[in-house]
């Protein structure tokens, strides 16, 4: 029988994602925030902040986007991660949903 | 309304006889705007997974919204939150967190009303007719409008 050998991972070190094969990898989501013509700009930025924890320049730029371009990816996450930022950004009643990765 | 004083995580707000009423109107004005299907993704629906998913998101606002109206009902009956001043007016005493919860519910409110007022584009010059129908939701749209801003202002000071 042939030996089974242990990866070669140091102890304490965690493999970084690039490393793994790409068919072990969660499907990534796209957490996308839509525009609407009622959400105030002030508030869309203050709730990018509440919901992510950004600075107030990285929650605007967002906001600028969606409001400029129509949309805004705010994250790439996995499933659950991506259905809990989409419940959050809905819950201020933001126009936010989750679109698997192209 | 206006912002009295800020100390780290708790916000006082001054209200007079008529924001006070009009705040309280507005909240009470909530239940007549219930929001619209609120969908969990655009290009993907038809996943089985992202079927199931809305199911899930619609319940969770649904409690979502039941709690916030409770949480926010028992903050303005508690007399330590608000309470009377002399010789007129109201005092609003509410956590960080509370005042979020506050500003969620008026957005919430704001957005289902504009949703009943046919969801206008106001900023491409669309109007809705201002009748007997409309009138609630139009008066419900501005004033949550209004609240907000105030809110909004407090919180950003807070963000620091």
């Amino acid at each position: 029988m042939p030996e089974i050998l242990e990866p070669p991972v140091r102890p304490g070190v965690v493999p970084i994602l690039e490393d793994q094969p790409k068919r072990t990898r969660e499907p990534g989501y796209l957490v996308i925030c839509w525009n609407d013509p009622v959400n105030l700009m002030p508030y869309v930025t203050h709730v990018f902040q509440a919901v992510f924890g950004w600075d107030r320049q990285r929650a605007e730029k967002h906001m600028k986007e969606v409001h400029e371009n129509g949309k805004s990816v705010l994250a790439k996450e996995g499933f659950e991660k991506a259905e809990f930022y989409v419940h959050e950004l809905q819950k201020y009643s933001l126009q936010a949903t989750m679109e698997p990765e192209a | 309304m206006k912002l009295l004083s800020r100390d780290p995580g708790r916000l006082v707000f001054r209200l007079t006889k008529r924001d006070h009423e009009a705040l309280l109107t507005t909240l009470r004005l909530g239940p007549l705007f219930p929001r619209q299907g609120r969908p969990i993704s655009r290009d993907a629906a038809g996943l089985e997974k992202l079927r199931a998913a809305q199911e899930d998101l619609d319940a969770a606002l649904v409690e979502h919204r039941r709690s916030r109206v409770a949480e926010v009902e028992a903050l303005i009956a508690d007399p330590a939150r608000c309470a009377p001043l002399k010789p007129s007016g109201w005092k609003l005493t509410l956590s960080t967190a509370e005042s979020e919860a506050l500003l969620q519910l008026l957005n919430e409110i704001r957005v289902g009303a504009w949703e009943k007022l046919g969801a206008p584009d106001f900023g491409a010059g669309e109007r809705p007719k201002i009748d007997e129908e409309n009138l609630l939701g139009l008066w419900a749209f501005q004033l949550s409008e209004v609240f907000q801003g105030v809110l909004l202002d407090a919180l950003v000071g807070e963000d620091g």
